[in-house]
């Protein structure tokens, strides 16, 4: 008993020097690196481990990651070839463990807006994205694929074939199925508007996304008959007509369409194409004639 | 006495054993872990504590039936009692069957009781998780994964019982079944690599494809991805195929650890 209360006491007397040794030790700062890893390392490293390797490998990501959004003071910023590892340990993540949704989410939720539009690793993403379409059926994948086309890398039409397949899955939501023919209308591609509007409305069912998209049909197909007239115009006279007005005292229109959703129809005189004030979204009070 | 008789000891020996209970409650343990680390991760906690939970149960069960294999046997012929048993009318191949049968018995017991404290952990992390998806926990599939991991269990019983009787070392029974258990966990990912490299050799990809076919295959019973992922789907014809593959293969390791017995002189 004695010889156990003098163990104790020891026990206590080194903890001081423990301490105080702990206190001086050199430590070196540093900055947590971006590993780069490699798919064949971990996945012989880990047998029986891979998708725990997976979620260890998205844990080191978010700590990464957490300390760009969150240690605001010491401004940790990732270069692009930090940017570049850290999209790749998430295609790794997606080899390991292919149906594993967070990361890619994390993929197309975060990191485009962190990468300063980059088109190489814009396209690197999508290609990720895309890969984690053919196995996971969200439609928030597709979703993020045609906002990147579209929103940073200027490509309505490819973001607009994006979209429309992130519409047509289940849960999307149905202001996906408007967007699609606005983005098609946008870049000038008022046919394969129509007709996306059209295969939207053989398929929908809720009665109040049917009346938007008959709206949306209304409005494309006024927008086409006008642009086919301002074609016969330049045919004829040669140049673009600098109002609609011109086609109606030309006798090629009778009149001028409303626009169902409460804008003007004008033309835009740069691409010589007919658009409208409203951008085909609906406006309280119409505004005024360009 | 026939190998029924010899299995029943085998049985009742094992789980008289520290390493029953002890393994059980790492098990517990490791679902603490698991939770633990699902803490940590953004998204689907419950995705994570699964993966994690499952690996260890896995795990659990594979050691326990190389440990109780390797350890029986071992200790039945280092301590003499096969002399004894072997004094009665019994023939040396039905000692090996009935050790194979005893500790088939001991895993079996060991992956139910496995089974019910993994699902009941799993079941209480889910129930607690506050996710803006719930991640759905089918049992049915956690059970099948239980019952592929006790026919991986019962297969390396088996060669846990061939190396204890071929070699003289009890360590080097165990980590030879160990290292044979981690090779054929690794032999389908080793082939996808080496398979697809423009660096391997034909050579070597021929012995990995050699390797591939004839090395036990440890990674069929490793289905733990259907049981995360609910839009994985198995063929009911793979749970038959994989008990065929065990079933052959183990009637395999079973004859040759008869034929070496056999000719060992004790």
């Amino acid at each position: 008993m004695k010889r156990l209360f003098a163990a104790f006491l020891l026990l206590l007397f080194s903890v001081p020097f423990m301490v105080e040794a702990d206190r001086i030790k050199p430590r070196v700062k540093e900055v947590m690196p971006v590993l780069p890893y490699s798919y064949s390392q971990v996945l012989l490293s880990s047998p029986g481990f891979r998708s725990p390797a997976a979620d260890l490998l998205f844990i080191n990501l978010c700590y990464l990651t957490g300390s760009d959004v969150f240690n605001r003071r010491k401004e940790r910023k990732f270069t692009e070839e930090e940017w570049r590892r850290l999209i790749e340990n998430v295609e790794v993540i997606e080899k390991l463990d292919p149906y594993y949704f967070d990361p890619l989410y994390y993929l197309g939720a975060y990191v485009p807006w962190k990468v300063g539009r980059k088109r190489e690793l814009l396209l690197k993403i999508n290609s990720i994205l895309l890969n984690g379409t053919r196995r996971i059926k969200d439609w928030r994948l597709p979703f993020f694929i045609g906002f990147n086309y579209f929103y940073f890398l200027n490509d309505r039409v490819k973001g607009a074939k994006y979209l429309k397949m992130a519409s047509q899955m289940k849960g999307a939501p149905s202001y996906l199925k408007l967007l699609v023919p606005r983005l098609y209308a946008e870049s000038g591609k008022i046919d394969l508007a129509i007709a996306v509007t059209y295969e939207e409305l053989k398929r929908e069912k809720d009665e109040s996304v049917r009346r938007e998209l008959k709206r949306r049909l209304r409005a494309l197909l006024f927008i086409k008959e006008l642009d086919r007239a301002v074609r016969i115009y330049r045919k004829r006279f040669g140049k673009c007509p600098s109002a609609l007005q011109d086609l109606v005292n030309s006798g090629i229109i009778r009149t001028i369409p409303a626009d169902p959703y409460g804008g003007k129809f004008y033309i835009d005189k740069k691409r010589c194409v007919v658009w409208t004030t409203s951008n085909l979204r609906p406006v309280k009070r119409p505004t005024s004639s360009r | 006495m026939n190998s029924l008789s010899v299995a029943k000891l085998t049985f009742r020996e094992l789980l008289k054993e520290k390493s029953f209970l002890g393994l059980l409650g790492a098990e517990v343990f490791l679902l603490f872990i698991s939770k633990l680390i699902s803490s940590v991760v953004a998204g689907d906690t419950v995705k994570v504590a699964m993966d994690f939970a499952l690996a260890f149960f896995f795990f659990t069960v594979a050691l326990y039936s190389i440990f109780a294999s390797v350890g029986s046997t071992f200790r039945d012929v280092s301590d003499k009692v096969v002399y004894l048993i072997l004094s009665k009318p019994l023939k040396r191949s039905d000692y090996v069957l009935g050790k194979f049968l005893g500790c088939t018995g001991a895993v079996a017991l060991f992956t139910f009781l496995s089974f019910f404290l993994v699902t009941s952990g799993i079941l209480i992390i889910s129930g607690t998780a506050n996710l803006y998806t719930p991640h759905v926990v089918i049992v049915e599939r956690i059970f099948l994964l239980s019952l592929l991991i006790f026919l991986m269990g019962v297969f390396l019983s088996a060669f846990g019982i061939l190396f204890a009787l071929l070699f003289t070392s009890q360590v080097l029974a165990l980590l030879s079944t160990l290292f044979l258990f981690l090779s054929g966990l690794e032999l389908s990912p080793v082939r996808e690599i080496v398979v697809s490299s423009k660096y391997a050799s034909p050579v070597n990809k021929l012995i990995v494809q050699v390797a591939y076919y004839f090395f036990p295959n440890f990674s069929l019973f490793d289905i733990k991805d259907y049981v995360v992922h609910l839009t994985i789907k198995i063929a009911p014809f793979y749970f038959f195929a994989v008990s065929l593959y065990a079933a052959i293969y183990i009637s395999a390791v079973l004859l040759v650890a008869t034929y070496l017995f056999d000719r060992r002189e004790l």
